[in-house]
């Protein structure tokens, strides 16, 4: 059996252009990490720890299945609800 | 620049000159008959002391320096010290390198040994791999935080 390909995307990038066009600097400020983080977490170059996408989520108070949307084997498994569109 | 960039760069910096400095102190105490010397094991002994000890406040004082020119020619007035859990799991990635790098030397100059060098020429090889693995943790450090490499 192959190995399992996880593709995890996001829509940080919106969500902040919809939160008065939050800067990346003011994001990482308000969840504790480094603008090159988001900077990163934002290009899905780095999957966050579950604790830190949590946190995303309450800064954009929306649910964690918005900011993030999961892909197993290229089946998303995850959708954003109305309130992520 | 961030936190973990500015402590890279301040150990590169401090790496490069307390080994080059050491090595030359080696260099001439070979070239003066060192190895001929009875106490030359004495003398090596409190060599990698200083050696150690001087690392430590070199670095202190570098990443001061370093901390004081970023904030100059950036001119952010209240540097960030944010250390996060990608910057952690990046650092680690850098260290395991550096351990890897500092084991097979270590093999290295054991193999030395068991062949033919002198103990004390072996131990200068063990200690060019801890500079070796400190030099490279800092360059990976710098190349991982950069270009994201994760």
């Amino acid at each position: 059996m192959g190995k399992t390909k996880i593709t995890i995307n996001n829509i940080i990038r919106r969500l902040r252009f919809d939160a008065d066009e939050m800067t990346q600097k003011e994001l990482a400020e308000r969840i504790g990490v480094t603008r090159q983080t988001v900077v990163a977490i934002e290009k899905a170059k780095y999957g966050p720890s579950l604790e830190l996408a949590f946190l995303i989520a309450q800064v954009f108070d929306v649910p964690l299945e918005d900011v993030f949307q999961v892909s197993i084997d290229g089946t998303p498994i995850t959708t954003p609800t109305e309130t992520g569109n | 620049m961030t936190y973990q960039e500015r402590q890279a760069v301040g150990n590169l910096i401090a790496g490069i000159i307390i080994f080059a400095a050491y090595f030359y102190w080696v260099w001439r105490a070979i070239d003066g008959g060192l190895l001929g010397n009875e106490n030359a094991a004495t003398t090596i002994g409190r060599g990698i002391l200083v050696l150690i000890l001087g690392g430590v406040l070199l670095n202190i004082g570098i990443q001061i320096l370093t901390s004081i020119a970023v904030s100059i020619i950036t001119r952010e007035p209240k540097p960030s010290f944010v250390v996060d859990e990608r910057d952690r799991m990046l650092e680690l990635r850098a260290v395991r390198v550096s351990y890897t790098i500092i084991g097979m030397g270590f093999v290295a100059s054991m193999v030395a040994l068991a062949l033919w060098l002198v103990p004390l020429v072996v131990l200068q090889f063990i200690v060019l791999s801890f500079a070796v693995g400190t030099i490279f943790e800092s360059i990976l450090m710098l190349i991982f935080y950069r270009w994201s490499v994760v």
